[in-house]
């Protein structure tokens, strides 16, 4: 035989054995920079959040085609400015993915794990990203955006969910974790929730563990809060979803005294999306359902300091599209379509305008990255930054 | 700098030299065996002569058998001898024992199911351990087979070599051509459905089969039977609707056809197959629909068993075969990089075969008249008296032909068993061939200069010194406990010399010295250990220190290391060194784990080999 089965294989697209890839730890060379790559944005949403102190973004950037080169950057910007700046960790490949979890000024940044590291170095900084430090994490973190939470004020320093489910918390300096809950645990603190796994984690405006969960059924946001060692459901209930009424939560924040809340519903070929925010002790406030097909997926995610939410959601049949609600109006808006090569957001401003509430779009093209921000008249989107990301493609693979 | 990002080409001068060399030793070794092989006969010839001059007074003699070969068997045995020679010579391309499995036998099996590429994988690892002896083995088992089958036309040794011929047919077929695509949704008999090597195997049991069953029509009919049921079925295949054959451009066949003139070739062939590749684009529904019909009525027509309605359809078959053999199969082997001539020339041979064997019955001879004109003839044959054993049988009935087929025989078998022996070895070796990591990073440098010294905590915070380790051989390298690729493979390399090592292992310690300035806490290490499992040796040391400690050592072992930017990892030279157990330095390594398992295993074989001379020297 020669190649006939070979062009057999070619020709149906079946996808073949990979080899193993060879040497990013020593690869020396200049490598040109690639192409960027087609639309595919790997599975874990690009996500931003700002508190008072400033505002921070985790997007993938380089060839998006490509695990092994697609690098996760981390943005920060001050206060109310759009200028943002390349604060990614170094010393390790995030190709895997990266989050971030934010309080004040300071930062916890950690890697996913990828290729053969099963488990997450992570860094943290005091003085918005300018400076970092190692800090060990025992086990990989779930491909989560708020796998990582950090407080400053509290008896606990950092809360992260696990790739096994478990949720580890960690005492003042984040150098030692130990298990703080685990997704059997909450099984059994709710059983009519019927926990599905571990969504996201977040410090309450009081310094508590907030724990968020997937609930199989029953509408209820699998949110969960910590009394006398005990685990309870505190999640609010969704006015929208159908079928058994599963819930799942996207994003969970707290900025302030304000816990920010995002989840999605399923429903009849449509899928709902809500926001839920909540103050110290009070109830829940709820924001209109937003419904969107259900093949299409939330791309990426942005929380405001004011608790106003953005997604970027986009599916195979329709285009990116932006939204955002506030805490305010409660009903979402749908903004100009994106520019191409939409793949983050953030909500950097702390003095929002009636008007044009400042909402800041990441296009990515490659080592490219360009910000745009919603025009005064909220009808286009305009350019506020470029700048180029020096990506060593072929490094980490 | 290593590891930039592959393998070594195909024609990796440091393989085709080990792959030549390798070769010209089995060449001398077959030259000795024909040498062995002419001696034994003359001296069988001697012994003959002396004992018909010993002898004397008439005897019952032994004859040979009378009655021609049968043409049918001929044609299968001369045929498919005349293959595997062409197929063996085919095996000694330079670039067959690294291209092999990545170039022909993956591809092969990339659109089968997951069990066959599991499967065929499993012949792929011993290849790509072994690429050397795998290599050289191929060669000569398939000119032993083919020289085996020209030589002995006759009786046992012919009949065996047919088995044995079918036999290792099967073992092609199975891991070479992953079961010859049949279980891929892209099917077709232009293409080499069913596996040319399957139609190898056919024609060996044929051979294998008792000689009377070629003195009737009956086996003759039934291969025409069952090739006519085969050819309707592949027939039926073709036509399958959704398959992609019945399109013009953009179809099936013009893509498969066009990827075949892509292949560097000679100039003419090239142009006859994109000229077809070009016909088909423009009308391939009727070319389809050509193919379906000429199986289908081929085929027909062998099932009907008309004789000259199948002579016909014989000679439809081979204008058809060869046709395709030509402007689809491209002649199979003169591009790329080929290891038979695909299927046609063996599918065409098989046809021909059944109608001769239907149609050409061989006469039975008047037998006792023909062994006495034999024996009357034969002016060697010697007696055989009743008291005689199975030896002394066998030595009467020795004639000069028999004996001479005979000795051919045992000596193409010996070629075969010099191609098996090394084969066998490489499938049940646990390691790897070093020739592969020196491939891929060169050979070792070899050093003697006193190691430049080091003071550093383990993982376990205890300090470690290179004169601490002083009595033991020490093979050092630079790992970087959040790398995310080569430093795992790294370690796992060592923890296989370790493992190697055996007994040994007291007297030599696995030392890594952290490489990245920033994760280079004790709990990244022991994190790294606990990945790959190297938390239960007693001789692995992971080293870390102050920076400025590590980028003293880092420099005076030459290793490189650099902090890239937004999140790249840390880029550090993979070096790896022998130190002696007087703390000198010894060799230089790169290990460099390379694209595949078996470059990470050969290196641990390369470096266990550069230990073993230190610990013995």
């Amino acid at each position: 035989v020669r190649s006939v089965s070979a062009t057999v294989a070619r020709r149906l697209r079946v996808a073949r054995r990979p080899f193993i890839g060879v040497a990013g730890c020593v690869l020396w060379a200049v490598v040109p920079a690639l192409p960027a790559g087609g639309a595919t944005v790997p599975e874990l949403p690009a996500s931003g959040v700002s508190t008072p102190d400033g505002s921070w973004s985790t997007l993938p950037m380089g060839q998006l085609s490509e695990q092994s080169n697609t690098f996760w950057e981390l943005f920060h910007a001050l206060p109310g400015s759009s200028r943002w700046t390349l604060v990614t960790p170094e010393g390790t490949a995030d190709n895997g993915g990266l989050v971030a979890g934010v309080s004040g000024d300071s930062v916890a940044a950690g890697v996913l794990p990828s290729e053969l590291l099963r488990f997450s170095p992570l860094s943290s900084s005091s003085d918005g990203g300018s400076s970092w430090s190692p800090v060990f994490l025992p086990g990989g973190l779930a491909r989560l955006p708020d796998a990582l939470a950090i407080e400053s004020s509290g008896t606990r320093a950092g809360l992260a969910v696990m790739r096994d489910g478990t949720v580890l918390a960690a005492a003042k300096t984040l150098g030692s974790w130990a298990p703080l809950v685990t997704t059997t645990v909450l099984r059994k603190a709710a059983p009519a929730c019927d926990v599905a796994g571990i969504a996201a984690v977040a410090f309450s405006a009081a310094g508590a563990p907030l724990v968020a969960a997937g609930c199989e059924r029953g509408r209820r946001v699998g949110l969960f809060s910590q009394t006398d060692e005990s685990w309870h459901l505190a999640g609010p209930t969704l006015t929208t979803g159908g079928g058994r009424g599963a819930t799942g939560v996207l994003r969970l924040e707290t900025s302030g005294e304000a816990t920010t809340l995002l989840a999605t519903v399923g429903g009849a070929g449509h899928q709902a999306l809500e926001v839920a925010w909540t103050g110290n002790d009070s109830g829940w406030t709820m924001s209109a359902p937003l419904l969107v097909p259900s093949a299409d997926s939330v791309r990426a995610s942005a929380v405001g300091a004011d608790g106003r939410v953005a997604v970027l959601v986009s599916g195979p049949k329709s285009k990116r599209a932006v939204y955002e609600v506030g805490p305010s109006g409660r009903a979402w808006s749908s903004l100009p379509p994106p520019p191409t090569g939409a793949t983050g957001l953030a909500l950097p401003g702390n003095t929002p305008t009636v008007d044009a509430p400042p909402v800041d779009v990441f296009s990515v093209d490659g080592s490219a990255l360009r910000v745009f921000e919603l025009t005064p008249s909220g009808a286009t989107w305009s350019r506020v930054q470029s700048t180029t990301v020096p990506i060593s493609y072929g490094s980490s693979s | 700098m290593p590891g930039m990002g592959g393998a070594p080409q195909n024609g990796n001068s440091l393989i085709v030299s080990a792959f030549h060399t390798e070769l010209f030793h089995q060449l001398l070794v077959v030259l000795l065996v024909g040498a062995v092989c002419a001696i034994a006969f003359n001296v069988i010839r001697t012994l003959q002569y002396r004992q018909l001059r010993a002898k004397e007074g008439p005897a019952p003699v032994v004859t040979p058998d009378a009655t021609p070969e049968p043409v049918a068997r001929r044609v299968l045995r001369i045929g498919f001898g005349g293959l595997w020679i062409l197929d063996g010579l085919l095996q000694l391309q330079s670039a067959m024992p690294l291209g092999l499995p990545s170039n022909v036998i993956q591809p092969s099996a990339a659109a089968s199911p997951q069990w066959v590429q599991h499967v065929v994988n499993s012949g792929v690892s011993i290849w790509s351990n072994h690429p050397i002896q795998a290599a050289s083995s191929v060669v000569w088992i398939q000119v032993g087979l083919g020289l085996w089958l020209l030589v002995a036309p006759r009786g046992r040794w012919s009949r065996l070599g047919g088995a044995a011929s079918a036999g290792w047919g099967l073992v092609v077929w199975i891991f070479g051509e992953a079961f010859g695509g049949i279980l891929a949704p892209g099917a077709t008999w232009l293409f080499g459905t069913p596996g040319a090597v399957l139609l190898y195997c056919v024609g060996g049991l044929l051979v294998a089969l008792p000689e009377r069953a070629f003195m009737t029509p009956r086996l003759g009919r039934l291969i025409l039977a069952l090739g006519g049921v085969f050819l309707v079925g592949m027939s039926v295949l073709q036509a399958w609707p959704g398959r992609g054959f019945w399109q013009g451009r953009g179809g099936t066949l013009p893509s498969m056809v066009g990827e075949m003139s892509r292949t560097s070739q000679p100039g003419f062939l090239s142009s006859w197959v994109a000229s077809f590749g070009s016909f088909d684009d423009a009308h391939g529904w009727a070319v389809n629909l050509f193919a379906v019909v000429a199986l289908a009525a081929i085929g027909g027509v062998f099932i009907s068993g008309r004789r000259r309605a199948v002579l016909v359809g014989i000679g439809a078959l081979v204008v058809l075969c060869l046709s395709d053999w030509v402007l689809v199969e491209d002649l199979g082997f003169l591009g790329g990089l080929g290891t038979d001539p695909n299927s046609m020339l063996p599918m065409a041979l098989l046809f021909v075969a059944g109608y001769l064997a239907a149609f050409r019955v061989p006469v039975e001879a008047d037998a006792p008249t023909a062994a006495v004109d034999e024996a009357a003839s034969n002016a060697h044959a010697l007696v055989v008296t009743p008291e005689s054993g199975w030896g002394a049988a066998w030595f009467a009935r020795a004639t000069p032909a028999y004996l001479l087929r005979s000795v051919a025989a045992l000596a193409a078998l010996a070629v075969v068993v010099i191609g098996a022996a090394p084969m066998a070895a490489a499938a049940v070796s646990q390691g790897t061939d070093p020739i592969l990591s020196e491939a891929l990073d060169g050979t070792p440098n070899s050093l003697d200069s006193p190691a430049p010294p080091f003071a550093l905590t383990d993982q376990d915070g205890r300090p470690v010194s290179l004169e601490s380790l002083r009595g033991h051989t020490v093979a050092l390298t630079f790992l970087d406990p959040v790398c995310t690729t080569d430093c795992p493979l790294i370690a796992q390399e060592f923890r296989q010399a370790d493992k190697q090592l055996s007994s040994q292992a007291v007297r030599v310690d696995f030392v890594a010295i952290v490489a990245n300035p920033i994760y280079r806490s004790a709990a990244f290490m022991n994190a790294f250990d606990r990945q790959e499992g190297l938390t239960h040796l007693s001789n692995w040391y992971f080293l870390t220190g102050s920076l400025s400690a590590l980028r003293h050592v880092w420099d005076s072992y030459g290793v490189l290391v650099n902090t890239a930017t937004a999140g790249a990892m840390v880029a550090h030279s993979d070096l790896a060194f022998v130190i002696d157990p007087r703390g000198r330095e010894r060799d230089a390594l790169i290990d460099d784990p390379g694209p595949t398992q078996s470059y990470a295993s050969s290196f641990s074989s390369l470096l266990l080999s550069r230990i073993d001379d230190v610990v013995h020297s």
